[in-house]
C-alpha cells in the first residue's frame, strides 16, 4: 500500500480515485505532460538557437511549433477538466434522484404506519394485511435501491464480485415475469414467452444474472405503451443462450443510442414524466453480463420500440 | 361530503392517504397518470384536488397550468403532494396557482387531512 508522497506519485491512481477519468483525460497527467513539453521545447528551442544562429527563421518555426503544440494540450486539459465537471455534476443529479428514490417508498412506509396507528382507518384484517404488504414490497424497494448503489460503487472501484454458479436461465426469466406481470397489468400489456426446448443452463453469478434479467423486464414494462404487447423469449445459439426481450414503447431516439449503457441514463423522456430507476441498470447489466463471457446489445426506433438482447455461454461443465 | 380528486402515481401512496382520507369523511377518486388526472377533473369537478408533481404522460406541472386555464378548474383548490423540494419547483408550482405546495415525507397523514380542511375552508 504506498502511502504520503510514493501515493502522489501514483498518478494513474489519483486520476482514478479523484477524479474517476481515465489517466489521457486526467488533468493531473495532462498538466504533467505539458509541463514536460514545454521545458523540452524550450530547451530545444536554445540548443537550435545556438547551433543555427545563421538561420533565425528555423528557431521561429521552432517557437511557432512549440506554442502550436501548447495550445492543442491546452485543448486536451480543457476537455479533460470538462469531463470532470461533467461527471460530478452528473453525480449530484444522481444524488438527488436517489434521494428522491429513497423518499417515495419512505413515505409509504411511514404513511402505512400512520394508517395502522390512526383510529378508525383501518376496519378489516383484509386492510391491516394490504397496509402490511405495503410496508413489506416498500421495503424490498429500499433495500434493491441501496443493494444497486452499493454494486455501483463496488463495480467502478473494481471490487464487485461475482460467484459463477450453475444456473438456471429459464427458471430467472420465469421468475422475473412472474414478479412484472402486475406491472403489465396495470398497463394492459401482455407479456408473451417463447422459449426454445434446447435452452441449458449456464454459468453465471445467479443473483446478479437475475438483477440483469429483471432490469431489461422493468424497461420494457416502463416503457411499454399502454395496451401494447411485450415479448421475451429464450433461445440457443449455437454455443450461447441469448434471452431478448422487446417492447413496443417510447423507442430511444438515435442520437442516445450511444448512452444506452452508460452511467445514469434516463433517456430524454426526462424525470418529470418518469417515476422510477436510477438510470443505472444497465450500465450494471452490462458489466454483469461482460464479465460472464456474454454480450449484451439492442435495437430501438424512436416511436416504435425497443429489443434488448443478451447472450451468455451455455454452461457444458 | 366534499369530494377529492387524487393523483398520483404510486399505488402504495394512494391506498394509504385515500383510506386516512374515506375514514374523514372524504369521498375520494383516483387517478395514475397525468392525463387521466386532468380527465377526471374536468368531468367530476371535484371540490379538491390532490396532485403529485412526477407523473406518467403529463407531469403535474402541465396539469396544473390546464386545471388554471379551464374554466370548471380554474378555482378549484389544488394542493401539491410531492417529494420534490427545490425552491425552483415550490415556486413554479405556486407561480401556476397552487393553493399549497407540501412535501409528502413531510407530514403525517393526518397532519394532510388537517390540511385539506384548511383548504377547503
Amino acid at each position: 500500500m504506498e502511502t504520503g508522497f510514493l501515493a502522489n506519485l501514483n498518478v494513474r491512481r489519483q486520476c482514478k480515485e479523484q477524479f474517476g477519468v481515465s489517466v489521457l483525460r486526467c488533468p493531473i497527467f495532462l498538466f504533467i505532460v505539458m509541463g514536460v513539453v514545454v521545458i523540452a521545447s524550450v530547451l530545444a528551442a536554445y540548443v537550435v538557437a545556438n547551433y543555427y544562429n545563421a538561420n533565425p527563421e528555423l528557431s521561429a518555426l521552432l517557437a511557432l511549433a512549440t506554442a502550436a503544440l501548447i495550445l492543442i494540450l491546452g485543448n486536451i486539459i480543457l476537455h479533460g477538466i470538462t469531463k470532470v465537471v461533467e461527471l460530478s455534476k452528473m453525480k449530484s443529479q444522481f444524488l438527488n434522484l436517489i434521494s428522491h428514490q429513497l423518499l417515495t417508498p419512505l413515505t409509504a412506509l411511514k404513511w402505512s404506519v400512520n394508517a395502522l396507528e390512526t383510529e378508525n382507518v383501518v376496519q378489516t384484517k383484509a386492510e391491516q394485511g394490504e397496509l402490511l404488504s405495503i410496508i413489506k414490497q416498500n421495503s424490498n424497494v429500499m433495500i434493491q435501491t441501496v443493494n444497486t448503489i452499493l454494486d455501483i460503487s463496488r463495480l467502478e472501484s473494481g471490487k464487485l464480485k461475482l460467484n459463477f454458479e450453475k444456473c438456471d436461465i429459464a427458471k430467472v426469466v420465469e421468475d422475473g415475469i412472474a414478479s412484472h406481470a402486475d406491472a403489465a397489468r396495470e398497463k394492459q400489456s401482455a407479456i408473451t414467452y417463447t422459449r426454445d426446448p434446447g435452452v441449458t443452463f449456464v454459468y453465471a453469478d445467479q443473483a446478479r444474472l437475475k438483477v440483469a434479467v429483471e432490469q431489461l423486464l422493468d424497461n420494457a414494462v416502463k416503457y411499454s405503451r399502454t395496451g401494447s404487447a411485450i415479448s421475451v423469449a429464450l433461445r440457443m445459439a449455437g454455443s450461447v443462450v441469448i434471452f431478448e426481450v422487446k417492447d413496443a414503447g417510447a423507442g430511444i431516439p438515435k442520437a442516445e443510442h450511444k448512452n444506452v449503457f452508460g452511467k445514469f441514463f434516463r433517456g430524454s423522456r426526462g424525470m418529470m414524466s418518469e417515476t422510477r430507476g436510477l438510470g443505472v441498470g444497465l450500465f450494471v447489466a452490462k458489466y454483469i453480463v461482460e464479465a460472464s463471457g456474454g454480450s449484451i446489445n439492442f435495437e430501438s426506433q424512436e416511436g416504435v420500440g425497443s429489443k434488448f438482447w443478451f447472450s451468455l455461454p451455455a454452461y457444458n461443465k | 361530503m366534499a369530494t377529492i380528486l387524487f393523483i398520483e402515481d404510486e399505488t402504495s401512496l394512494q391506498k394509504t392517504l385515500s383510506s386516512i382520507l374515506k375514514s374523514s369523511g372524504f369521498a375520494v377518486s383516483n387517478a395514475y397518470d397525468g392525463e387521466a388526472g386532468l380527465a377526471a377533473a374536468k368531468k367530476d369537478k371535484p371540490d379538491l384536488i390532490l396532485l403529485d408533481l412526477i407523473l406518467p404522460k403529463m407531469d403535474g406541472f402541465a396539469v396544473l397550468a390546464h386545471l388554471r386555464a379551464e374554466e370548471a378548474t380554474k378555482n378549484t383548490p389544488v394542493i401539491v403532494l410531492t417529494n420534490l423540494e427545490s425552491a425552483e419547483d415550490v415556486e413554479r408550482v405556486i407561480g401556476l396557482g397552487a393553493t399549497m405546495y407540501l412535501v409528502k415525507a413531510n407530514y403525517d397523514l393526518t397532519d394532510i387531512v388537517a390540511k385539506i380542511k384548511e383548504a377547503l375552508m
